[in-house]
């Protein structure tokens, strides 16, 4: 079973992508800031780190920063799932090696289930 | 006018002359036996005129005026010697004071006074010839010979008139150049005091230029001395009297500027030298550097520094209202989308029931998605519009991203029952690379291929690419109900669809800034759009072209710098 670790402030976000995720199989687990999101990162590895950028607090791109997917994790993906746009940040977030760049009104549960399985 | 004759060619003249006069007088008594008669008396004579003429030369020498009173005594004294000749030494004496008279009148006296004296002298000779010719008197010389010395005067005369003119034509000349001299310096210092007075009055514009400016401007010299500073650099900078100096501001700008350093290059390229976003305290500041460059040396640097603390705000917040404007209006379409399609998908046996409670369901599915369309094409046309939009050109296969564009296409044309049509060069993939965003492409795609699906009931829609006139250029045919001439003149505008009014919009169809986005997209990508044909009843077709791909080795079209 693929593992996520979805970061993401948002409530309705929560609900509805772990929601689908799961009704596809997926097994999701939520940080809702991205200091819960690095302590869960210590103590587990995921499969898929699925990245709001917008968070209260650090931000997405902290989280980026402070864990280097390379060398801590290499077999995990980062995909980021956000509805903000921004070239300098796409281009910021691109240069840390994500998987994807994806933009969350275009994907709705059933299409992100669907693109991280073609991921894999 | 001077008269002075100290001139060494004047004298070399006058000695010349003299020389003369003896070397003809000479002649005449070669060619006369009669005149050497008496040697002696003619020796006593020589040696006297020959030693008046020679003082009277280095008296002429060592004053450097002519003298009036003294010379017309001297003449009077010569007259009178010349006279007793005349009567008791005979004709030697007679004859050489006959050429050297005016000689002596001339050396003594100025021109005028010489002439009277010269004619004074002429009256004694006509007397004396007069006298000895009508026998009252008897002179130890014939009338032949008294004539002949006659002769030789007015020879003499002629000759030292004659010098004298020459000499005061050259004193002329030379006192018109001495003139001419004077008026050209004359000339000169009022150009002098002119251009003071330019140079002045162009010093105090430069200052007063440099004062009104809203920039602060500094000037350091080559040793880094601040050596002119208006007074905006002072509030520009925020400095007080007490801080200015190179080295507060060096410090102040922090080590990310490294300003001596930056000045060094400056001097060293002579080539302006722009720093944007330097941070001092809280301003934000652009310093432009220029050398100041004389006979291709650098004297000095000018630096312009610029307040942009505003601009920046201004620019962040402007960035910051197109990424928040699209974090906070999709997020919770998202949810509306997302959980509408998780009804649809995860509860479709509850709803199966109940035919109403599946249509709701679909329509708030269907809604939220033209929303989120409606919000991305208000953001797009805006971001397009004040030119904050990003282009990433690279060189790609044009036919792959139309296949790539259909094929995700394909669903909503099977649900209209319509067909969507690619022509051989694409599938065959046989077509050349352009050059453009291909994300924007994609966009344009989706815009044009979606807006010719969203018209057509029946028949459907043909996408043809090939090249013409070194542009790739993309067709797309459909079979709708085509536009009208009214609704020609509308499009590619902003919130026009092809209809007549407001009031008579089809908003199930769109925002009516798909073919306004796609207009901006391609001009930003050097491409074209266009209605190529249009029948009302019959269908439209609708091209763009785009910049094909240089061959190797070749630079690509440039693209403007957009900000991000």
């Amino acid at each position: 079973m693929t593992s996520v670790l979805y970061v993401e402030d948002t409530e309705t976000m929560q609900k509805m992508y772990s929601f689908g995720l799961e009704q596809e199989g997926f097994k999701v687990t939520v940080a809702a800031s991205a200091g819960s999101a690095l302590a869960k990162l210590e103590g587990e590895k995921f499969d898929v780190i699925l990245l709001d950028l917008m968070l209260s607090g650090m931000s997405g791109l902290d989280v980026l920063k402070a864990y280097d997917v390379k060398t801590q994790s290499p077999g995990t993906r980062v995909v980021v799932l956000t509805n903000m746009e921004n070239q300098s940040v796409k281009e910021r977030v691109e240069s840390y090696g994500v998987a994807g760049y994806l933009n969350k009104s275009e994907y709705e549960p059933k299409q992100l289930a669907d693109y991280l399985k073609g991921l894999a | 006018m001077s008269n002075t004759i100290t001139e060494p060619d004047i004298q070399q003249r006058l000695w010349m002359l003299y020389v003369l006069v003896v070397v003809a007088w000479l002649y005449i008594i070669g060619l006369s036996p009669v005149l050497m008669a008496d040697h002696k008396a003619f020796l006593v004579g020589l040696n006297v005129v020959d030693g008046l003429i020679a003082a009277a030369v280095a008296w002429r020498a060592w004053r450097t005026n002519r003298v009036g009173l003294m010379g017309d005594i001297a003449c009077l004294v010569g007259v009178v010697m010349i006279s007793s000749f005349l009567l008791i030494s005979g004709i030697d004496g007679a004859i050489y004071s006959a050429t050297a008279a005016p000689v002596y009148f001339y050396l003594i006296t100025s021109r005028a006074r010489a002439t009277v004296w010269a004619a004074n002298l002429m009256v004694v000779y006509l007397t004396a010839y007069i006298l000895v010719s009508t026998g009252h008197i008897a002179l130890p010389y014939s009338v032949t010979n008294l004539g002949l010395f006659i002769a030789s005067y007015v020879v003499s005369c002629v000759a030292v008139y004659a010098y004298a003119s020459q000499k005061d034509r050259m004193e002329e000349a030379l006192a018109q150049s001495v003139a001419s001299l004077a008026r050209e310096k004359a000339s000169v210092e009022l150009q002098v005091r002119e251009r003071t007075r330019q140079l002045f009055e162009e010093h105090a514009k430069l200052a007063y230029s440099i004062e009104s400016l809203s920039q602060g401007l500094i000037v350091v010299d080559g040793h880094d001395h601040i050596i002119v500073r208006n007074t905006s650099a002072a509030k520009v900078l925020g400095y007080g009297k007490r801080q200015w100096s190179l080295d507060n501001l060096a410090h102040d700008a922090g080590p990310d500027v490294e300003l001596y350093e930056v000045l060094k290059r400056v001097r060293e390229k002579g080539r302006a030298l722009t720093l944007t976003g330097v941070k001092l305290g809280s301003r934000i500041l652009q310093l432009s550097l220029a050398p100041v460059l004389v006979a291709k040396h650098v004297i000095s640097v000018v630096m312009l520094i610029e307040d942009t603390t505003e601009a920046k705000l201004q620019e962040r917040s402007r960035d910051e209202f197109f990424s928040i404007a699209s974090h906070e209006l999709r997020t919770p379409l998202t949810a509306i989308r997302g959980n509408a399609a998780m009804i649809k998908q995860y509860y479709g046996k509850v709803l199966g029931k109940d035919g109403d409670l599946s249509g709701m369901i679909t329509d708030i599915h269907e809604s939220s998605v033209r929303l989120i369309e409606i919000v991305n094409d208000f953001l797009d046309a805006s971001r397009l519009e004040q030119g904050r939009m990003q282009f990433i050109p690279t060189e790609f296969d044009i036919a792959e991203v139309i296949e790539k564009v259909t094929y995700e296409l394909g669903a909503y044309s099977r649900e209209k029952k319509i067909y969507l049509r690619l022509d051989h060069d694409i599938k065959s993939r046989s077509l050349p690379h352009v050059y453009a965003d291909i994300d924007r492409v994609k966009q344009v795609l989706y815009n044009v291929i979606g807006n010719a699906m969203k018209f057509v009931d029946h028949g459907g829609v043909a996408i043809a690419a090939y090249e013409v006139h070194g542009r790739l250029k993309i067709s797309i045919a459909d079979t709708g109900p085509g536009i009208s001439e009214d609704g020609q003149r509308l499009l590619f505008r902003k919130f026009q669809q092809a209809s007549n009014s407001i009031m008579t919009r089809d908003s199930t169809r769109g925002t009516g800034l798909g073919l306004y986005i796609s207009k901006l997209l391609l001009e930003q990508m050097h491409g074209t759009i266009d209605l190529e044909h249009t029948e009302v009843g019959h269908g439209s077709t609708f091209s763009f072209t785009l910049p094909l791909a240089k061959p190797l080795g070749h630079k690509n079209i440039q693209y403007k710098g957009v900000a991000r």
